[in-house]
């Protein structure tokens, strides 16, 4: 979107936090001018055009009433990034005018509430462009000037703050209004200078990322390649021992039988990881772009990936159990998912014991899809948990397990 | 007895994908280029052809040849057969690779036996 901020655009997820934190403040606004005008009222007894008054604050109630209801109920929180560029125009230009009418019906350049204007301009230009900044600030330097200009020459009523200081002279206004809007003109352009700067750096950030991401790409190209190498002749060792072990080379003694049984036990274990590697390689390798997403049944990818590892739950002795709601769909890259429920379903059966239980149970939860895969194995200890998701991470009971494996030349 | 083509640039893995399918009781031809394999299967039509995808000149050299192969012969039915465990990794989708089947090296016996058997 270019009409706002590039900083902010580079977190567009953020901004939706931001719309909260306007409807929050702006109710503790709608409040604050609320016991401010009856302080004025009851404990000053500020002559003031409390009705005037009491209409804009009842104005400012509603827009927020709105804001809330269409942020909050219509969209549920959550809005496209054109949504949100137009909802914070909408947003800010209400507030502006609501706070020109406060001020004016308040004594105007008398007013200390005059000065919210700057904190107005502030989040501007962490919103919005420089143009964008630019154009408010002057509308707004230009609706002041024209206010004192019109309340001098007796044009539209004054709403003196104190009755006593009602008429100010024509220099004093002058200095006043020159005065403020230089202070609304340096604002403007500090924050905005500020922002162009901190983007300056993200760019630069970014580029440095870039080429960071570059050299993992190549990286991950080049263990895809590697394991290709290995898995190769592997998948031929593979070949020979089942040749071995199926006669066809001769007739074998039970002991070598055994040993080959262990050698092509372990091949397989091998071949397991470098397909784990290859999966990760690639994943790393490409561009988020590549991953198109559809919808789909999330029951059809379940069955997909139950049948790949029916088998292997066979040959474990582990019961393999589903749970899925008929309808439930789910928009994703069929790949990645395959990838992300085969491994989990694969390593819940490799460390489950021969009468365990393995399930996979898909449901729906809010806008989510939540997927929960359970066995009844050797578990992960609570200080690892966190640790799970780190590239490469082997639990220390799948460690030990793998030990007592290969000691005694099980799976 | 059915006969199978395997093409494949890897004599180790034609040796014994080979000699496996041979003990099954399938007669077994081989190929190590696909342009050899594409002579044969011109020559004399095989039962069933299994296809490997990486060759030393080319990384989807499989997948040229298995499209010539669906283009000539649709109705043979073909496997590609590959090191590399996932199609993706070749910027493929299942949908854009004319086989039959999509096999990961290595298979056991039993299961492409199975497998074969479902086309055969």
């Amino acid at each position: 979107m270019q009409e706002l901020s590039p900083i902010e655009s580079s977190s567009f997820k953020s901004l939706n936090k931001v719309i909260t934190w306007f409807i929050t403040l702006r109710w503790i606004a709608c409040v604050g001018v609320a016991l401010v005008l009856a302080i004025a009222h009851f404990l000053f007894a500020l002559r003031l055009q409390y009705r005037f008054l009491s209409i804009t604050t009842t104005v400012l109630v509603l827009l927020n009433i709105s804001h809330s209801f269409y942020f909050y109920i219509y969209k549920k929180q959550y809005l496209q990034r054109r949504e949100i560029h137009q909802f914070f125009q909408i947003q800010i230009i209400g507030d502006y005018i609501v706070l020109i009418l406060l001020v004016y019906f308040s004594g105007f350049m008398e007013n200390p509430l005059i000065f919210f204007f700057v904190f107005h301009i502030i989040i501007t230009s962490f919103l919005f462009t420089s143009r964008i900044v630019t154009l408010y600030t002057t509308f707004l330097i230009l609706v002041i000037t024209g206010i004192s200009i019109l309340q001098y020459i007796q044009i539209v009523p004054v709403y003196p703050l104190f009755t006593n200081c009602s008429n100010m002279a024509g220099v004093v206004r002058f200095v006043q209004t020159a005065g403020f809007s230089g202070l609304l003109i340096i604002t403007a352009y500090l924050t905005t200078s500020i922002i162009n700067r901190i983007d300056a750096r993200g760019k630069q950030f970014e580029v440095e990322l870039n080429k960071y991401k570059s050299l993992d790409k190549i990286k991950s190209n080049f263990i895809l390649q590697v394991t290709h190498e290995i898995r190769g002749p592997l998948a031929a060792i593979s070949g020979f021992h089942e040749m071995i072990l199926r006669g066809i080379t001769g007739k074998i003694e039970d002991h070598t039988r055994e040993i080959i049984t262990k050698a092509d036990r372990r091949t397989d274990n091998l071949l397991i990881i470098i397909g784990e590697m290859i999966d990760f390689a690639y994943m790393k390798s490409s561009d988020d772009s590549k991953f198109i997403t559809k919808e789909m049944y999330v029951r059809k990818i379940i069955s997909e990936n139950i049948s790949n590892v029916t088998t292997r739950a066979e040959q474990e002795g582990v019961h393999l159990s589903v749970a899925c709601p008929r309808h439930l769909k789910i928009k994703t890259n069929s790949d990645l998912m395959n990838i992300i429920l085969g491994n989990l379903l694969f390593n819940a059966i490799k460390y489950t014991e021969a009468g365990g239980n393995v399930s996979l149970i898909a449901s729906e939860k809010g806008h989510e899809v939540h997927f929960v895969v359970e066995d009844t194995g050797i578990g992960i200890c609570d200080d690892e948990i966190e640790k799970v998701f780190d590239e490469f991470y082997r639990s220390r009971r799948a460690r030990v397990l793998e030990k007592m494996e290969q000691v005694s030349g099980y799976r | 007895m059915a006969r199978i083509l395997i093409i494949d640039d890897d004599e180790d893995i034609i040796e014994t994908v080979g000699s496996l399918l041979k003990f099954e009781g399938f007669e077994v031809e081989f190929a190590t280029t696909t342009e050899k394999g594409l002579e044969m299967i011109k020559d004399s039509i095989p039962d069933l052809v299994l296809l490997d995808i990486m060759f030393p000149d080319k990384k989807t050299k499989g997948f040229d040849a298995s499209s010539e192969i669906k283009g000539l012969f649709s109705d043979l039915p073909l496997f590609v057969f590959t090191a590399i465990n996932r199609e993706y990794a070749f910027d493929f989708s299942k949908d854009d690779i004319k086989a039959d089947e999509f096999i990961n090296k290595p298979v056991k016996l039993d299961r492409l036996v199975e497998m074969i058997k479902q086309y055969i």
